[in-house]
């Protein structure tokens, strides 16, 4: 049977193991595209130490899911519209399944390797983490402690006023 | 071996192991732990390990990120979450540009902390907007009768009666100033010196408040008179009638001086000067009940020629609304050939003044998700709809502050009583300054004033917020 031959580039991981991926797929990957030629003749894998094997499969996920979405807007007034759009449900389940280690990861990576969608929409699912939510709940969702003194905090909620009403 | 190198050893050798037994070596691990480890484990190690405070390990840039895409609410708890949420949250810039941009206020040329504190101000006073406690409400008894038209200039609001007697209310210090025996009101306005009034008994007059009697009396129309405008430096009073004629007369002695029945075929709902030209030439707007807008021109001529130059015609459904710099806004009626459903708002400035005026399109906004509205004031940046919405059982009617640049609703207040249908006027405005944009130092008191047959409301924003 005719098997069509799909063009793979090679990307090696902190832990050391080897990922083939599609071109269509490297092509997402921002930082790539100006070697992507180089990555395709040469049969030596291009080492990323800063990316785990688990998020780099997580990567590839996405963007395998994501393939055929249509590029996002070009002018400002739609991509204000854009920005403002709602994650979807397979997105936020997706990022957020594996803890929030694994989010931070995967948004350091997106960031490495400049995949725009990806980070945008990591960057969203933090941002709906924080929303609706007070501040003592905020610092019990990312374990963090309150570093106010009582007058900055007061300072603070003074220049908040309209929370007190 | 002491426990210190075993560990290291132990560490380092795991350390070398692939994923498989690592995973393999720590579960035989936790198969040997005592419950004091697994509590360790659950309550204390895993909570702190597996939760990520984002902004404190993410560099600025990717921090930004995330931060702009909070709402208001959640920018201001973030600020008090610790000292790193609350200086990223305070310098990202492009946050706070957004929120000033969402919130409708005027963008500053720069932003700075400062722009924070303003900001919360301003959605403070949205948000009090929306409440329906924070309305404070006056009620003046206007009158023995029912009131047919409301209109405010600075502190004083002429409220005209049933009983044809017009009567100036200042709403600063609650006392009704002057009583005018007039006319039944179909429009009125008024500046220091006079009272212009359009009745409905087919005539409109000019009042001295000096002398609070008929200053001159302008009679022709052989309908109700419906708007009325004067131009004091040209001594010129134009009239608009359901008799489909547009009027202009001599201020002082009364004389018709044209009379224009070519124009509209319908009731002559507004009629306003917008500009003097040269050669003698005037320009005007005028409406009518069937949605035609017209600006047009006219030489004024003693000799009885009513020719117009009509330089446009617009289908609209509300009169048009003019501001004072030569712009004028109106609404469109959906276009049929566009397939569009929404009506638009659309703003023109008027320009070649000296030649033959042209009109260019400034801005066109549509408006969306308000149904079977009425427009009750507009400026450059909101505009102001009533609407009637039926509940359980009740009528109620709410306020629309709509968004003109970003095309969407952003207020929606409830009119406090239930107004009585039909016979009352429309609510009109207090102050209007914050429909071309909020300014930080613009604090708006007086919302609006309604009418409730022999009652005139006047709706304040409450300062005082702590109901």
């Amino acid at each position: 049977m005719y098997k069509k031959i799909v063009p793979q580039i090679k990307l090696e991981t902190y832990e050391k193991e080897v990922f083939e991926i599609d071109l269509d797929i490297a092509k997402k990957f921002g930082k790539l595209v100006p070697v992507l030629q180089e990555l395709l003749n040469d049969d030596k894998p291009l080492t990323i130490k800063t990316i785990n094997s688990g998020t780099l499969k997580k990567i590839i996920t996405w963007c395998t899911y994501h393939k055929d979405d249509p590029l996002p807007p070009e002018d400002d007034d739609n991509r204000m519209k854009h920005s403002t759009e709602e994650v979807s449900s397979w997105d936020d389940k997706f990022l957020q399944e594996d803890g929030q280690a694994a989010l931070f990861d995967l948004i350091s990576a997106a960031h490495t390797l400049d995949i725009d969608g990806l980070l945008d929409v990591a960057c969203k699912v933090v941002a709906t983490m924080i929303k609706g939510k007070a501040p003592e709940e905020i610092r019990k969702v990312f374990n963090i402690k309150n570093d106010f003194t009582q007058q900055e905090e007061d300072q603070v909620r003074k220049e908040n006023d309209w929370c007190e009403d | 071996m002491d426990f210190k190198d075993w560990l290291e050893s132990t560490k380092g050798r795991f350390s070398s192991l692939c994923d498989k037994e690592k995973t393999e070596t720590l579960q035989h691990l936790l198969e040997l732990c005592g419950s004091e480890q697994l509590s360790f484990l659950v309550q204390v190690y895993l909570p702190t390990t597996c939760q990520v405070d984002f902004f404190a390990v993410l560099p600025n840039e990717l921090s930004h990120k995330i931060i702009n895409y909070l709402d208001v609410s959640s920018a201001f708890n973030s600020r008090l979450v610790n000292r790193t949420w609350n200086r990223l949250v305070t310098d990202c810039i492009s946050l706070w540009s957004r929120l000033i941009w969402e919130a409708g206020m005027r963008q500053p040329l720069k932003i700075t902390r400062n722009h924070v504190h303003t900001l919360a101000k301003r959605i403070s006073r949205n948000r009090h907007m929306a409440d329906r406690k924070s309305i404070r409400e006056e009620i003046v008894k206007a009158a023995n009768v029912n009131v047919t038209y409301l209109y405010l200039n600075g502190n004083m609001l002429a409220i005209g009666g049933e009983d044809r007697f017009v009567y100036i209310w200042n709403i600063r210090v609650n006392e009704l100033e002057k009583v005018i025996a007039a006319h039944s009101i179909a429009d009125l306005n008024f500046d220091k010196e006079y009272l212009y009034t359009a009745s409905y008994d087919n005539s409109a007059a000019v009042w001295s408040f000096a002398t609070e009697s008929m200053y001159c009396l302008y009679a022709g129309h052989i309908n109700g008179v419906m708007s009325i405008d004067v131009n004091r430096e040209d001594n010129l009073v134009l009239t608009g009638s359901a008799d489909y004629t547009v009027k202009v007369w001599d201020f002082h002695s009364g004389h018709m001086l044209n009379s224009f029945s070519n124009i509209h075929f319908g009731w002559v709902k507004k009629v306003k000067f917008l500009e003097k030209l040269k050669g003698d030439r005037h320009l005007v707007i005028s409406s009518d009940a069937k949605g035609n807008i017209f600006i047009w021109t006219f030489q004024f001529e003693h000799n009885w020629s009513n020719e117009v130059d009509i330089l446009k015609h617009l289908q609209s459904f509300v009169s048009p609304i003019i501001f004072n710099d030569k712009t004028f806004c109106v609404v469109l009626k959906s276009a049929e050939s566009t397939k569009c459903t929404d009506e638009s708002i659309n703003y023109f400035s008027i320009e070649n003044l000296d030649t033959r005026p042209t009109f260019k399109l400034l801005k066109s906004k549509r408006i969306r998700n308000i149904k079977d509205k009425l427009l009750i004031d507009a400026g450059r940046r909101f505009a102001v709809f009533m609407v009637n919405e039926l509940d359980a059982i009740n009528l109620q009617t709410y306020f629309y502050i709509y968004d003109i640049d970003r095309e969407d609703i952003l207020q929606r207040i409830q009119v406090p009583k239930d107004r009585c249908e039909g016979v009352a006027p429309v609510p009109i405005l207090g102050d209007r300054d914050w429909l071309d944009g909020f300014t930080d130092n613009n604090q708006p008191n007086l919302l609006f004033i309604s009418v409730e047959r022999q009652f005139v409301t006047l709706h304040y924003l409450s300062h005082n917020n702590k109901v």
